[in-house]
């Protein structure tokens, strides 16, 4: 069963072997005929190596590690309107992250819980307004997930600077938070 | 910012984990990694990230 990396046009250039396309319409799925890999470190880097060398050539929606299918491209035809949207959506545009600096542990305290997610709120509109779209973090040292287009990415990070140097932005990523 | 790359570099890897494991499209029916592997997975992942930041290993910021 392929292994696939992620969905992508069909106009898009022709993947580096061993991956290749298997198209449907005007949509496309880059995959490769190995086995869902272990999911070790090396394993999860390699792949987003991949996806991110895919993300150069045009739009991109990345599947999630470890996913096999074996009739991907029923998946194309079944879910094509769904992820032809989704591809807009994300085109010219990536993935950033931001986070607090604050320690990724639970809240000690129903105070500092709720302090946290204060600072958090404080922080997740002015940014997704500098974005196409936005998903507030669900764990409150994550702020945020933010669709932003290229162009705009510059003007993002500094945003995240002026509001406050405890804030992390990380990415950019191919659109995993955006791609469903 | 220099002072500060090795946080970064793990809280950006920690970043990483969450889009690979729980972001992406997903295919219904056919995904080989039950959720249950994944989350044993991911507590596995960020405890090597966690000892890896409490070390301060110098490496590159993404």
């Amino acid at each position: 069963m392929p292994y696939v990396y992620a969905v992508t046009e069909a106009a898009a250039p022709i993947p580096a072997p061993p991956r290749y396309a298997l198209a449907r319409g005007d949509l496309a799925a880059v995959v490769a005929d190995h086995d869902a890999p272990e999911p070790t470190a090396e394993a999860l880097l390699a792949h987003e190596a991949v996806v991110e060398e895919l993300m150069e050539d045009g739009p991109l929606l990345p599947m999630r590690f470890g996913s096999v299918s074996a009739d991907v491209v029923a998946l194309l035809a079944e879910r094509g309107d769904e992820l032809r949207a989704a591809l807009e959506r994300v085109r010219g545009a990536i993935e950033l992250g931001v986070r607090m600096g604050a320690p990724d542990r639970p809240a000690a305290s129903g105070t500092e819980y709720l302090m946290r997610r204060v600072a958090v709120e404080r922080v997740h509109e002015p940014l997704a307004e500098l974005a196409r779209a936005a998903v507030p973090g669900t764990r409150a040292p994550h702020v945020g997930a933010y669709l932003v287009a290229r162009a705009d990415v510059g003007r993002f990070r500094t945003r995240v600077a002026e509001l406050g140097d405890d804030l992390v932005c990380t990415g950019p990523w191919p659109p995993y938070s955006f791609a469903g | 910012m220099s002072s500060s790359a090795p946080v970064q570099r793990d809280m950006a890897l920690v970043d990483l984990l969450d889009r690979l494991l729980a972001g992406g499209v997903v295919i219904h029916g056919d995904i080989t990694l039950a959720v249950a592997d994944v989350d044993l997975v991911y507590l596995s992942l960020r405890a090597v990230l966690a000892s890896v930041e409490s070390l301060g290993c110098p490496t590159s910021t993404r």
